[in-house]
């Protein structure tokens, strides 16, 4: 027992004499912060500016100070004239302008009365066609109908409800105003955590990228192992020493890796809790222990890992849900173990999952150790 | 210094084949993510977000509402409507077949046509990406308030109605109703839509491109950690005495393993070009002549001597690949992802917008997308030049003092 302390200590501190190491580890959460503060202010996925012509009449008005709102999602922005609009979208500063008419409430009124798409009177210009766009637009509906509503109301009864001829259109409209529905027809599912509310959807990737990071922690201790191992310096050892060797230092790298992770998703905000956090990253390196020792038993040398590597990350950020979600490749993304870490910050399930993963990962590389390189 | 070079080259050699076919799988992943990303934010017509509603289905007018949004809302165009109960659903959401479903409680249906609105539960996977965000936090907005303007508007006919002494029917109320249907449903006629075109400008998908191609750049360093992060300086310092200084020494390892990087981005945009993806990226190469095309693969040198630049001051600095390892991925990676070469750089905040172009990904990013479009060409042709004397600067510094023997292996 002490002389697997000793060597562990030994490990260690041969990862800790590198002052590049240990500058990683204080980069790691310094980067993490800087990132997660800089996204959390004003942005959006879309930049949509708006516009009047001749600067629009109060309807007009009230339609863009609804919409020049902040949105996680969507960044409105006001231009001055309708060719300073148009000009953002031709420069591609901005995803679409939307031109509102000088003359709001009468062309609502024109437009009311067939509904024609001949009397449209908002102009959208945008640079193509995308899913998101189609959607935004959506939020033109939502701006105009206020506007439209007290039309339709007014228009209706006027036609159909000869009882209410004697009352005046101003009496009319209190009673519009005064029904008080405000309806909050939706509930969101309180899976998603207080952390990805207040830190938005920029802030969401690093999570996923703290979990490669990790996985790469291994690999390049592994890789750092096999260039000792070419040049001779556990040559002393027998093979069962040096796989050992190989071992810990691979572990203590995920270790001090999955530390300065854990640390870089407190002080960023996206923590969850003590418990599931420090649980889903305790089995997570246990995971990445096994997955990378697989990894190395079956590249077999230095120089394969390496190449390996980085087909690794850009397989794990592709499959896993680091940066979207997809289902696609569901039979990959069950062998990786950061599918299961990042799941299971959502859903608890998935820390059970990767429990049992584990062993499998580590029966998997004493099978490649049997049949291949040994160490 | 001929010699060291052809050495190198050499030495490179040996693993180039590895690391060649590794790289183009690399690109095939790349390829993956960037068909991924593509399919969820371009095209409104082939990528559709599907929701489910479950619940209390029962009612006609709650039936005929889903049918019409399902059939003849504007709305169909992005998202499909799909009615099934909620264990199935709950099931499809982790199978990933939906992207959400809305649970409508028993009685929604008769409290609301008394103006009494119970709450539907929207559930969704959390950190879900795409359009499901946009579903959520917009959408269901858009929803209610759509219903709280147009039930003012029966209501209040209602309240007026019985001010009068009379009694509001349920003909009048749902006469109003449906005319209030109607303008939902002809929503998207208030607005009409003109598309201006991307012109030199790139398309999303083309953007996609460069920033992605960006990152696998700069991320390719690792494999090449193994090769030449080493912490012996006996054969700098032996060379040295020899007369080939610290300079010489750099030029001859860098010009190798320029040549091996050249090679590597030579062939993903020569495969992406066979192949037909680069012009479905970039629709502006369909009007480029042979010689400019041509000519896009000297545009590149720039871009791939910086990278180039930078995986040399990296290697240099670090004496065990373990550092130099995770310094790339967190370079490559994050920095990479906050200058706009994963998400678009205008999803950022203006601070980052402004930044990104003066990060060596933001400057490789920039210069790969106006090799194409000429947009800031020149400003981002200095920017990688510039960075490229500076790593160039910082790995020279660094080989000096370790063969000199000052800092003895302790960088």
């Amino acid at each position: 027992m002490k002389k697997i302390i000793t060597w562990f200590l030994m490990l260690n501190k041969r990862l800790f004499k590198k002052p590049g190491f240990i500058a990683i580890l204080l980069l790691v959460p310094f980067i993490t912060l800087a990132v997660t503060t800089a996204t959390k202010q004003e942005s959006g996925v879309l930049h949509i500016v708006l516009a009047a012509e001749g600067g629009g009449d109060q309807a007009a008005r009230e339609m863009i100070d609804f919409l020049d709102k902040d949105t996680d999602l969507i960044l409105f922005t006001v231009a001055d004239s309708p060719e300073a609009a148009k000009a953002q979208v031709l420069s591609a500063k901005a995803d679409a302008a939307w031109i509102f008419p000088a003359e709001t409430d009468e062309a609502i009124a024109r437009f009311l009365k067939d509904m024609d798409e001949d009397n449209a009177f908002i102009h959208v210009y945008q640079r193509e066609q995308t899913t998101m766009l189609a959607l935004s637009t959506e939020k033109i509906g939502q701006a105009v109908f206020p506007h439209v509503s007290d039309d339709i109301y007014l228009n209706f009864i006027r036609k159909n409800v000869p009882s209410l001829d004697s009352v005046s259109d101003e009496v009319l409209l209190d009673y519009y105003q005064k029904t008080l529905l405000d309806v909050e027809l939706f509930a969101f599912d309180n899976a998603e955590t207080q952390a990805a509310k207040e830190n938005g959807y920029l802030a969401g990737p690093v999570r996923g990228l703290l979990s490669v990071l990790v996985v790469l922690g291994g690999l390049a201790a592994a890789i750092y192992f096999y260039k000792d191992e070419d040049a001779g310096t556990f040559a002393m050892l027998p093979i069962s020493r040096r796989r050992f060797v190989a071992g810990v230092s691979q572990q203590s790298a995920i270790l001090w890796v999955a530390l300065a992770s854990l640390l870089a998703l407190f002080v960023s905000g996206q923590w969850v809790g003590f418990g599931l956090e420090t649980a889903a990253m305790a089995i997570y390196v246990v995971a990445v222990a096994g997955f990378c020792t697989l990894l190395r038993r079956i590249s077999g040398s230095g120089r394969m890992l390496s190449a390996l590597a980085p087909v690794v990350v850009v397989l794990l950020i592709a499959i896993c849900p680091v940066f979207f979600q997809q289902t696609a490749f569901r039979f990959i993304q069950v062998l990786l173990p950061t599918y299961y870490y990042l799941n299971s910050v959502y859903n608890p399930m998935h820390l059970l999952y990767m429990a049992a993963v584990a062993p499998a990962y580590w029966g998997l590389s004493l099978l490649a150790g049997r049949l291949g390189r040994k160490i | 210094m001929k010699q060291y070079f052809a050495a190198q080259l050499k030495r490179l050699a040996k693993s180039a084949p590895a690391v060649i076919i590794l790289s183009l799988a690399l690109a095939v992943g790349f390829g993956l993510v960037l068909s991924l990303i593509s399919a969820t934010n371009t095209d409104a017509t082939e990528r559709k977000a599907v929701v489910a509603v479950t619940g209390e289905m029962e009612d006609t007018f709650l039936t005929m509402g889903i049918t019409a949004l399902s059939d003849f809302d504007t709305l169909s165009y992005s998202v499909e409507v799909v009615q099934t109960d909620t264990e199935t659903a709950k099931n499809m959401l982790d199978a990933g077949q939906i992207a959400a479903y809305v649970v409508i409680p028993e009685g929604f249906a008769e409290k609301a046509a008394y103006g009494e609105f119970m709450t539907l539960e929207f559930v969704t996977t959390p950190g879900a990406t795409g359009l499901v965000p946009m579903i959520k936090q917009e959408i269901t907005e858009v929803i209610s308030t759509i219903l709280t303007h147009s039930n003012k508007g029966v209501y209040g006919m209602a309240d007026a109605i019985e001010s009068v002494g009379g009694n509001a029917t349920y003909k009048v109320l749902t006469d109003l109703s449906f005319d209030y249907v109607d303008f939902i449903l002809l929503r998207s006629r208030v607005y009409s839509v003109e598309n201006l075109g991307v012109a030199y400008s790139l398309t999303l998908s083309g953007y996609f491109f460069c920033g992605l191609t960006t990152v696998l750049l700069f991320l390719l360093g690792i494999a090449c950690a193994h090769i030449f992060v080493r912490k012996d300086t006996t054969l700098g310092r032996l060379l040295y005495s020899r007369g080939i200084s610290a300079g010489r020494q750099l030029l001859g390892e860098y010009g190798a393993y320029f040549i091996l990087m050249y090679i590597i981005t030579a062939l993903i945009i020569g495969v992406a070009l066979v192949s037909g993806l680069l012009a479905s990226v970039l629709p502006v190469i369909r009007d480029m002549t042979g010689i400019e095309l041509a000519f896009i693969f000297v545009k590149l040198i720039p871009a791939v001597a910086l990278i180039c630049a930078f995986h040399f001051a990296v290697f240099e600095i670090s004496t065990e690949p373990v550092s130099a390892v995770l310094f790339q991925f967190l370079f490559a990676a994050i920095i990479g992802y906050a200058s706009g070469c994963i998400f678009p750089v205008w999803f950022f905040p203006e601070v980052l917008q402004k930044i990104a172009p003066f990060t060596p990904t933001g400057a490789a990013r920039g210069y790969l997308a106006a090799c194409f479009n000429g947009e800031d060409f020149f400003l981002y042709l200095a920017l990688c030049i510039g960075f490229a004397v500076l790593f160039g600067g910082i790995t020279l510094y660094a080989r000096k003092q370790r063969i000199l023997g000052r800092k003895e292996g302790n960088i």
